[in-house]
């Protein structure tokens, strides 16, 4: 014969025991909340702590590079570097330089600028790095021509270039002496550099 | 350490029921001794007035220890097996041995010294179940919680160590005041024989000439079994108190075949902790002391006999189990809360400890110059420029190279140069493709970045003389290649390609004008050009 459970011997047992681990489930559900809540308070304020500290001990240094490097800063951007371009700057020169050099022929174009990434590594950081494009097609009567004109660019443009490719040709076979006919004609692509903050905010002083 | 566990495990209470012949005795049982004893009689009426005891008793865990002589114990062997196997050999045996007793047992006893040595087993049985059943019905009617049905003889062995009998023929006498006389033999600590013998009414008759009697019957039934040791006497541990002893004391006699040890019942039951002071020759109060105290293995009772006792314990595991649960979620979350808040007090101390040095910040910051940007980034922007600036090149210092080389080679002139400038050495100028094909490519040397320019021209004057041309452009492709600075050289087209791999068409005509077309690379390392 086998005996069924005795359900009203073990009821009250399995009640208690229920209950028991209900208040269990509920006490360590709630401990376990509660903790995670200040665990990441605790985490939260730690890493507060420790970016306004971190600040706090730099602000020798912030005063060390504000009276080191802003002076500089300040000209970089009054070059047209930092923040917004020179367009007009750069023409201007240009011409004036092709005036005095006395080239035989000058032609430009400038495209727009784009955000540009160098094929040497460089640290970026907060800034966005941007190219622009000029092409100089120029006739020379001597090689030194781009030299003095690039000599001029340096001096008196407002802005950071690069010459990133050239293309000398000869005209003809032999030496021209009328200086109004080039020798050579040169196709240069200069890249203009500035900086501008990621974010997109424009940098103004 | 475990004796110290099980008296305080003892303390709760419970109660033994004594059956036998004539009546049955039931004993209380209350922090570690026997608090009361109620008796009935082994009929109708008793099981009547047994029926109402239980009813207005609590449901206490009960024991019933059986001491009726319809018990009977019988030797066997059985071929030495483990586990399912050995299980069903002994259900075979037993039941060959006692068909229709629903109340059997058995006790493995060693195996055999010779042969297939054998198991060693005592088949035990209560051979009349209808003086067990009635009373175990009503048990089961009342849902008591019947924990086991024990044997007297069997739980007898227990008083061998109190006793100190440990010689190998010792046979064990008591007297129950309802049973009568028992007399159980072991050998070698291991029970063989027991018997039960009617006793006449206490008062009425001595008990020593009875006794001894009786004990003269039994030793010629072990001597006619063949199971006494010849090596040793037997040990005959007599259990009586008061004038019983006294008479036996003054009328045994140990011979080379027998010894003696009378023993008071009541100093033996002083010893094994029962507190009260017995005053009768009888053992019953001794035995069921000594099974609530040590509450051995079930015996006789089937799973049926004890399901309410099951159930009883599943309840008492039950409220263990919550105990369990409540203090381990107690403990677990209490650390968590305790932990949490000790997190909250540091968390609160940080805060604290931030917001003095956001103000001792804000305060240093009110005196540094304002700026557009994070002073940071002043020094990142102008780390950028600088970079930039390093990079910064012209083609003048490549002209001026390739100049000096011309000028020896005044038969070389020069019609185009495409020149660029990048970090990789295999780049081409005007083109994004690889400089040379067929090969692996030009390894970077230790410079910041590389100067590349592509020089085409011709030779003049000419005379046709190609293999001069040859070496000439071989010449100053070489001249190059020993100046500063120059990290790769590559003739792309020669005058005349005498490859194997390529065309080649012309005419030996005088009249017509011959060219004589080069194609260069030269490739500058820059290591800072400023």
């Amino acid at each position: 014969m086998k005996h069924k459970v005795e359900w009203p011997i073990i009821r009250g047992a399995i009640s208690v025991f229920l209950v028991c681990l209900l208040l269990s489930g509920i006490l360590l559900a709630g401990s376990f909340f509660f903790r995670a809540q200040m665990q990441n308070e605790y985490d939260q304020n730690q890493r507060g702590f420790r970016a306004i500290s971190q600040k706090y001990l730099s602000v020798d240094g912030d005063e060390r590079i504000i009276k080191d490097h802003y002076p500089r800063f300040i000209e970089l951007y009054n070059r047209g570097i930092i923040g917004s371009e020179k367009r007009l700057n750069w023409v201007e020169t240009l011409e004036s330089a092709g005036k005095a050099i006395k080239l035989p022929a000058m032609r430009y174009q400038i495209d727009s600028r784009k955000i540009y990434q160098p094929d040497f590594e460089l640290t970026t950081g907060a800034y966005n790095l941007y190219a622009t494009n000029m092409t100089l097609s120029l006739g020379l009567l001597h090689e030194i021509d781009l030299a003095k004109l690039i000599s001029e660019l340096n001096k008196d443009a407002t802005g950071l270039f690069n010459i990133k490719q050239c293309r000398f040709s000869k005209t003809n076979k032999g030496l021209e002496t009328d200086p109004d006919k080039p020798n050579i004609n040169a196709e240069c692509e200069l890249q203009w550099y500035s900086l501008n903050l990621s974010e997109g905010q424009e940098i103004k002083l | 350490m475990i004796s110290l566990l099980r008296s305080k495990f003892n303390r709760g209470p419970k109660r033994a029921v004594c059956l036998s012949a004539d009546a049955v005795t039931v004993y209380h049982w209350q922090n570690n001794d026997i608090t009361d004893s109620f008796q009935f009689d082994a009929d109708e009426t008793g099981r009547f007035h047994f029926a109402r005891y239980l009813q207005e008793t609590p449901l206490l865990t009960t024991y019933v220890l059986v001491d009726v002589v319809e018990e009977e114990f019988r030797q066997d062997t059985i071929p030495h097996v483990t586990g399912s196997d050995r299980k069903s050999v002994l259900e075979r045996k037993s039941n060959r041995n006692f068909r229709n007793s629903p109340y059997a047992y058995h006790m493995l006893q060693g195996r055999q010294k010779e042969g297939r040595r054998d198991d060693k087993v005592l088949l035990t049985a209560l051979t009349k179940p209808d003086a067990i059943t009635p009373w175990i019905k009503l048990l089961e009617q009342n849902k008591v919680p019947l924990a086991g049905i024990y044997s007297l003889p069997i739980m007898s062995k227990s008083l061998l160590k109190p006793l100190e009998a440990k010689s190998s023929n010792v046979l064990l006498v008591s007297m129950g005041s309802a049973s009568g006389l028992r007399q159980t033999y072991f050998r070698d600590q291991q029970l063989q024989v027991s018997r039960l013998a009617k006793l006449p009414r206490y008062g009425t008759t001595p008990y020593a000439s009875y006794v001894l009697a009786e004990l003269e019957k039994l030793y010629q039934y072990l001597k006619n079994l063949r199971v006494l040791s010849r090596e040793e006497p037997l040990d005959i541990y007599i259990l009586a108190h008061g004038e019983v002893l006294v008479d036996l004391n003054n009328r045994i006699k140990d011979t080379s075949l027998t010894r003696y040890h009378l023993i008071d019942v009541a100093t033996l039951s002083r010893e094994i902790g029962v507190e009260g002071v017995l005053t009768t020759p009888f053992s019953d109060y001794l035995f069921a002391h000594t099974l609530l105290s040590n509450t051995p293995q079930n015996h006789y009772g089937s799973k049926n006999d004890t399901h309410y006792f099951s159930m009883h314990q599943a309840r008492v595991g039950l409220y263990a189990a919550s105990i369990l649960t409540l203090l381990a979620g107690t403990t677990w979350g209490g650390y968590n809360f305790i932990s949490g808040i000790s997190l909250k007090h540091q968390s609160t101390k940080t805060a604290q400890e931030a917001s003095y040095y956001q103000s001792r910040y804000e305060i240093a910051k009110k005196n540094l110059p304002p700026t557009v940007v994070e002073p940071a980034e002043i020094k990142s922007a102008i780390d950028i420029i600088d970079t930039l600036g390093q990079h910064k090149s012209t083609p003048f210092l490549m002209m001026s190279t390739v100049s000096k080389v011309l000028n020896r080679y005044p038969s070389l002139q020069i019609d185009g140069i495409d020149w660029t400038v990048n970090a990789d050495p295999n780049t081409h100028p005007y083109e994004t493709n690889s400089l040379i094909e067929d090969e692996q490519g030009i390894e970077k040397g230790d410079y910041q970045y590389y100067q590349i320019a592509t020089l085409k021209g011709h030779l003049t004057p000419f005379d046709g003389n190609y293999r001069k041309a040859l070496s000439m452009v071989k010449r100053f492709a070489n001249t190059i290649k020993d100046e500063d600075n120059v990290h790769h050289v590559k003739i792309d087209s020669m005058p005349l390609d005498i490859r194997p791999e390529s065309k080649l068409s012309g005419a030996a005509d005088e009249n017509e004008r011959r060219e004589a077309i080069f194609a260069v690379t030269v490739i500058l390392g820059v290591a800072n050009e400023t």
